[in-house]
């Protein structure tokens, strides 16, 4: 079996680390209670987006600087203070969303600060490589923020009936802006952007593979 | 008595109605990482636990003194970054005093205290309780309620990943997707319980 095709491929994607590629609310279920309880409507994911950005992208650059020799277990929260920091300074663009926006989001945006993205981003071993650091941070927000948009959407279409606040249908299930169906809306995106890996992957596999044609196989072993 | 009564009362609701895992989603990558190892999964909660509650006590003060002394301030900014600098000041007081008493456990687990003390459940109950404007013994039962229903939450999570290793799961569905679809069947029950409004 030949699968230069797809090493190819996996080489090109392992760049979207984060994002497309292994997906860290998807695959590793990272930052998972701002999908599941805050991003009820296309508002609150993009203010959800706009904190998360603010709090990843430049954390992730000021923790490339830290030393090497600077202690582990501080690590954790010298990051989170720099996190909470840009976090507050994000609700400045967040508070043209909406005038309610801060009321609909409630603690959820604050609590970017500490969540596991933030620790993950001060617990890796990017000393010095500030580019890599900020490329991968930026990544890893994009990963969130198209899983937020999307859960976002589904939520606010089905549940209110709305798209950014704006009446589009008359039906709608109520049932989709609690908890409970955000954790099952956010196991089905899981288990579909893995069928859709799968897929991927076996296409490049059968490209580079294809399957003998039988009635060929049959006529020559018949002569 | 009535002191003690309240705060045995809100504990018991942090830990069944408004459970850190199933009503608000926190905690939820860790439980599911740690849910195959027991004796980390109890490390964790343990150190989950302790540091809710120590939090919840400096938050408690940190929240009355920005009352009494800067009754003006924009509480939107100051709040959040206030609790957690007491949140780091609970961490650098536990980190220590766990590596005092007891040495053993701390060399093997001293790596998952800056996980417990860092994430949504420890500064999200102090948040919920400042939202709430609870009094003092309700705001530190939320939050030793709140490190003890994380726990029961873990251990429900772990229970369920043992019955989901036998059973004939979709490939597609193996790992996260149907550990949440478990904790969602789970909250939804909760839910049934707590009736349609839930507060943030």
């Amino acid at each position: 079996m030949q699968y230069q095709k797809l090493r190819k491929a996996r080489r090109t994607l392992k760049a979207t680390d984060g994002f497309i590629w292994h997906n860290d609310v998807l695959f590793s279920g990272f930052a998972l209670p701002f999908i599941v309880v805050a991003a009820t409507s296309l508002k609150n994911a993009a203010a959800l987006c706009i904190a998360m950005l603010f709090s990843t992208v430049p954390t992730a650059l000021i923790m490339s600087f830290i030393p090497v020799k600077f202690p582990k277990w501080l690590r954790a929260p010298l990051a989170c203070i720099f996190s909470m920091i840009f976090v507050l300074l994000s609700y400045f663009p967040i508070q043209f969303i909406s005038l309610e926006i801060f009321d609909s989001i409630g603690i959820f945006l604050p609590l970017v600060a500490v969540s596991s993205l933030i620790f993950e981003l001060s617990d890796s071993n990017l000393h010095g490589k500030w580019a890599d650091a900020t490329i991968g941070a930026g990544m890893r927000t994009l990963g969130f923020a198209a899983v937020a948009i999307i859960a976002g959407f589904i939520r606010e279409l089905l549940g209110s009936g709305t798209i950014w606040g704006i009446a589009v249908m008359k039906y709608k299930i109520p049932g989709f802006l609690p908890v409970f169906s955000g954790f099952i809306l956010t196991a089905f995106l899981a288990a579909a952007i893995r069928q859709i890996w799968r897929a991927i992957m076996a296409a490049y596999i059968r490209a580079e593979n294809p399957l003998p044609d039988l009635k060929e196989k049959e006529r020559s072993g018949m002569a | 008595m009535e002191t003690i009564f309240k705060f045995i009362l809100m504990a018991l609701t942090a830990i069944t109605l408004e459970n850190a895992v199933f009503a608000r989603g926190f905690g939820v990558f860790r439980a599911y990482k740690m849910s195959s190892k027991p004796r980390t999964l109890a490390a964790f909660c343990i150190s989950i636990t302790c540091l809710t509650f120590m939090t919840s006590l400096l938050t408690w003060s940190a929240s009355w003194l920005i009352g009494e002394f800067l009754p003006e301030a924009p509480i939107v900014y100051i709040r959040p970054f206030v609790f957690l600098i007491c949140a780091i000041l609970a961490y650098l007081i536990f980190y220590p005093l766990a590596a005092k008493v007891k040495p053993a456990s701390f060399a093997e687990f001293k790596d998952l205290i800056p996980m417990a003390a860092f994430n949504c459940t420890v500064l999200g109950a102090s948040l919920i309780s400042a939202h709430q404007s609870l009094p003092f013994e309700s705001w530190a039962g939320f939050g030793l309620g709140t490190g003890i229903g994380y726990f029961i939450a873990a251990l429900i999570v772990n229970y369920g990943r043992s019955l989901i290793h036998i059973a004939d799961i979709p490939r597609v569905f193996k790992g996260l997707p149907i550990m949440l679809l478990f904790i969602g069947l789970v909250s939804l029950a909760l839910y049934g319980l707590v009736g349609h409004q839930l507060p943030i």
